[in-house]
C-alpha cells in the first residue's frame, strides 16, 4: 500500500471512529473527496439520487432551482448544496456523509463551513 | 381517524414557524392536503413520493427523514412505514424543529388508528357476545302458541304425539291396483251426502 493510500485509508478510519463528516466536492460530472475512491464514488452515488428526488419533486411543485437535499438513512446523515459562490454555469456541488444522526441544521453548518474553507 | 381530527392536529403544524403547508398520505393516496398548490401537483408530489420511498426500501435503506431546499421553499418529507407527511416551509433553518413535530405527529396519528382499530374489534366481540346468548332450552310449554295471531285464525298447538319414535322410517301406504288407498276397515270412510 502507497503512502497516498495509508493517509486516506487513515483519514477515513479516523472520520469514522469520530464520527465526524467526510467532505467531498463535486463538479461537472466529478467528485473529489480526502477519504478514498471507494468513499468518494459512495458520495457521488448518493449525491445522484439526492439530485434527482429533489428535481422529481421540485418539478411537480414548479420549484426547479434545488439547493440543497438530506436525508437520514439509518444512523447516517447525507446531504449537499450547491456552492452558491461558484460560476452559475459550471456550478459545484458540496456535500458529507456523517455516520451519524447529527441535525440538519448543524449538518447544513458544517457544510457551509467546508464551503468557506473552514475544514479541511 | 376523522378528517377533523387529522386537521386540528396539523392546523398546529401548519401554523407553527414558517409553515406553508402539509400534505398527509398512505403511500400513494392522499389522506389529508393543505397546500397551495393544485389537487393534481399534490397527487405527483405524493407519487414521487411513493417511488421515492420504494427505491429506497428496494435498495434496503432506511431513509425516514428527507429535506429538500428550492428557490421558492422547502421541504420536509418524513416516512414512516407506508406513511409519509410532507411539510413546506419557508425558513430552512427550520428543519429540525419542522421534522421533530412532524414525526410526533405521525406517531400520535398511527397510536390514533391503532386505538380506532382496537376499539372497532372491541365492539365487534361485543355485539357477538350480544347476538349470541346463553342456549336456551326450549320446553314442551314454550313451543305452544297459545293466542291466534289474527282473528279468525285458529289456534295452534303444536305437541309431540305420544309413542313415535323418529328412527322408525315412515312406510309408504299400500296402494290398491286402482291407485285408490287402501284403507283400513277401522278408519271411518266418508260418507258421501245425498
Amino acid at each position: 500500500m502507497s503512502q497516498e493510500n495509508e493517509t486516506v485509508q487513515a483519514a477515513l478510519n479516523e472520520a469514522l471512529s469520530t464520527r465526524t463528516p467526510r467532505y467531498f466536492r463535486a463538479s461537472g460530472g466529478n467528485a473529489h473527496g480526502q477519504t478514498g475512491y471507494q468513499d468518494t464514488e459512495r458520495f457521488a452515488e448518493n449525491l445522484m439520487v439526492l439530485q434527482e428526488c429533489a428535481l422529481l419533486v421540485g418539478e411537480r411543485l414548479e420549484m426547479n432551482a434545488v439547493s440543497y437535499a438530506y436525508i437520514y438513512d439509518g444512523e447516517e446523515t447525507i446531504g449537499f448544496r450547491f456552492d452558491q459562490s461558484t460560476d452559475p454555469a459550471n456550478p459545484q456541488v458540496v456535500g458529507a456523509i456523517q455516520n451519524r444522526r447529527v441535525s440538519m441544521r448543524d449538518f447544513t453548518t458544517g457544510l457551509n463551513e467546508y464551503m468557506e474553507g473552514g475544514h479541511k | 381517524m376523522k378528517v377533523e381530527t387529522i386537521q386540528s392536529s396539523l392546523g398546529g403544524l401548519k401554523s407553527a414557524g414558517s409553515v406553508f403547508g402539509v400534505i398527509l398520505a398512505q403511500e400513494g393516496d392522499i389522506i389529508y392536503s393543505d397546500v397551495p398548490f393544485t389537487q393534481d401537483r399534490v397527487a405527483h408530489v405524493v407519487t414521487v413520493l411513493d417511488d421515492i420511498g420504494f427505491y429506497f426500501k428496494k435498495e434496503n435503506r432506511k431513509v425516514d427523514q428527507l429535506a429538500f431546499g428550492y428557490d421558492g421553499g422547502n421541504l420536509v418529507v418524513v416516512m414512516d412505514e407506508a406513511y409519509r407527511l410532507v411539510v413546506c416551509h419557508s425558513q430552512n433553518d427550520e428543519i429540525d424543529f419542522i421534522a421533530k413535530a412532524a414525526k410526533a405527529f405521525l406517531i400520535d396519528y398511527q397510536m390514533g388508528l391503532f386505538a380506532a382499530e382496537f376499539e372497532k374489534d372491541q365492539d365487534q366481540e361485543r355485539a357477538i357476545e350480544t347476538v349470541s346468548p346463553e342456549p336456551q332450552v326450549i320446553t314442551q310449554e314454550q313451543i305452544k302458541v297459545q293466542e291466534p295471531l289474527r282473528p279468525g285464525t285458529q289456534r295452534i298447538t303444536l305437541r309431540a304425539e305420544k309413542g313415535f319414535d323418529k328412527t322408525e322410517p315412515l312406510q309408504p301406504r299400500p296402494r290398491s291396483a286402482t291407485g285408490a288407498n287402501d284403507q283400513s276397515p277401522d278408519r271411518p270412510r266418508a260418507r258421501r251426502s245425498n
